[in-house]
């Protein structure tokens, strides 16, 4: 996802008079699903009594891990297709929702942090309302700044 | 710093960072990332008016000098006096993407590149941006807007596909230039015994002027606002081409 695209967005909705809402994720890597065996040593003080010399099995990604985040992107990318999105191809980062008889939403997203906009505020807000009902997140509303811009 | 009396441009007109010749100092190297890489963070998100003067700067984050460091706070105070200063996009212009580009032929005295600078506008307010020096060495003028030119194209030609696949329909785009003999070069097959020797891979604008994806149009030097990506320009114009960009003061009044 560029800077550009983003203000590419912004200015679009500015000419279309779209309706943008914003949400953050939290903790979003912690949802990244690993395709891979990684495993960890217990951290210090949590060591379970009598096992310390095992390791852990992670099944999820953490914050660090160098994996962690194509694996949340991936993830990511799932659950908007469920959500009826189609990514771009000239851009990454940008979801098209496009259903006969109702508006488009557009879903803008910089790792954890997804914009929603569209002409209708009620099929966008439906959409950020299954978005929000799949991931924790914090309703930002409609936004005044985007990664700290 | 924050009570620092702040200049009117990012950089002093006509500055130009010479090479630093003394080894390494580390502290001043650590310091020097530290300043350069804030300032292309802010640079590369709302503040297009630094970019040529940070990417200048930040060519020389290997072995940087004092005076490096000192035009990189240079900056820093530039920016506190022009905190306030936002991209405005304006819904109610209509106005739809337009680029506009400039080159400054030869203008690195020590490696002969020129410096290319162009820009996007939607909505009245600039959406993409580049300031970069040339990879290789124009022989000319117009060869080193051709280069640009060609760069700019590229660019304008990811966000038509961008807006295509949002069902945008687009008509060419315009693409504003300063200089008679690359429009003429791009719109026409000709090969000169003067641009024969210029890289393929140049040669893409041809393709995007002959299937109408760019429209090209000379517009005055004297009136490109893209020059302010190209070099340190003196107050008096580098305010006014900053105030085209969309930058303005919360208040409107720029």
């Amino acid at each position: 996802m560029r800077f550009e695209t983003v203000r590419l967005m912004l200015a679009l909705a500015a000419l279309e008079n779209w309706y943008i809402t914003g949400l953050d994720i939290r903790s979003a890597y912690l949802y990244g699903k690993l395709d891979e065996e990684i495993y960890m040593e217990q951290p210090e003080g949590f060591a379970i009594p009598g096992q310390e010399h095992k390791v852990l099995h992670l099944w999820c990604a953490l914050y660090g891990l160098k994996q962690a985040g194509l694996a949340w992107w991936h993830t990511l990318n799932e659950s908007l297709k469920e959500l009826g999105f189609e990514r771009l191809e000239s851009e990454a980062g940008i979801f098209f929702y496009k259903k006969k008889g109702t508006n488009i939403v557009i879903g803008i997203i910089y790792v954890d942090n997804p914009l929603f906009c569209g002409p209708n505020k009620a099929v966008v807000d439906a959409i950020k309302a299954q978005f929000m009902r799949k991931w924790e997140c914090r309703d930002l509303g409609e936004p005044n700044e985007f990664l700290r811009m | 710093m924050l009570n620092a009396k702040s200049p009117s441009t990012p950089l002093p007109a006509g500055y130009y960072a010479a090479k630093n010749t003394e080894p390494v100092d580390a502290d001043l190297h650590s310091h020097f990332q530290m300043v350069i890489g804030s300032l292309l963070y802010l640079m590369l998100g709302t503040r297009p008016d630094t970019a040529f003067a940070v990417t200048h700067l930040s060519h020389h984050a290997v072995n940087p000098s004092q005076d490096h460091l000192n035009k990189a706070l240079y900056i820093c105070r530039y920016l506190i006096g022009t905190s306030m200063y936002f991209l405005v996009y304006n819904g109610g212009s209509g106005a739809g993407l337009i680029a506009c580009m400039h080159s400054d032929w030869g203008s690195d005295p020590t490696s002969c590149l020129s410096q290319t600078g162009f820009y996007l506008k939607l909505a009245d307010g600039l959406i993409s941006w580049t300031s970069r020096a040339q990879k290789t060495i124009a022989y000319s003028s117009t060869e080193a807007e051709y280069m640009a030119l060609s760069n700019c194209a590229c660019q304008v030609t990811w966000i038509r596909s961008l807006l295509g696949e949002l069902s945008y329909k687009l008509k060419a785009i315009p693409i504003c230039g300063d200089n008679q003999g690359s429009i003429f070069m791009a719109s026409n097959p000709v090969t000169e015994p003067r641009s024969k020797h210029i890289d393929i891979r140049y040669h893409g604008i041809r393709k995007s002027v002959a299937k109408g994806n760019v429209e090209l149009f000379f517009i005055d030097g004297a009136e490109n606002p893209a020059d302010l990506l190209t070099k340190n320009l003196p107050r008096k114009q580098f305010a006014k081409f900053r105030a085209q960009l969309g930058l303005q003061f919360p208040s409107g009044s720029i």
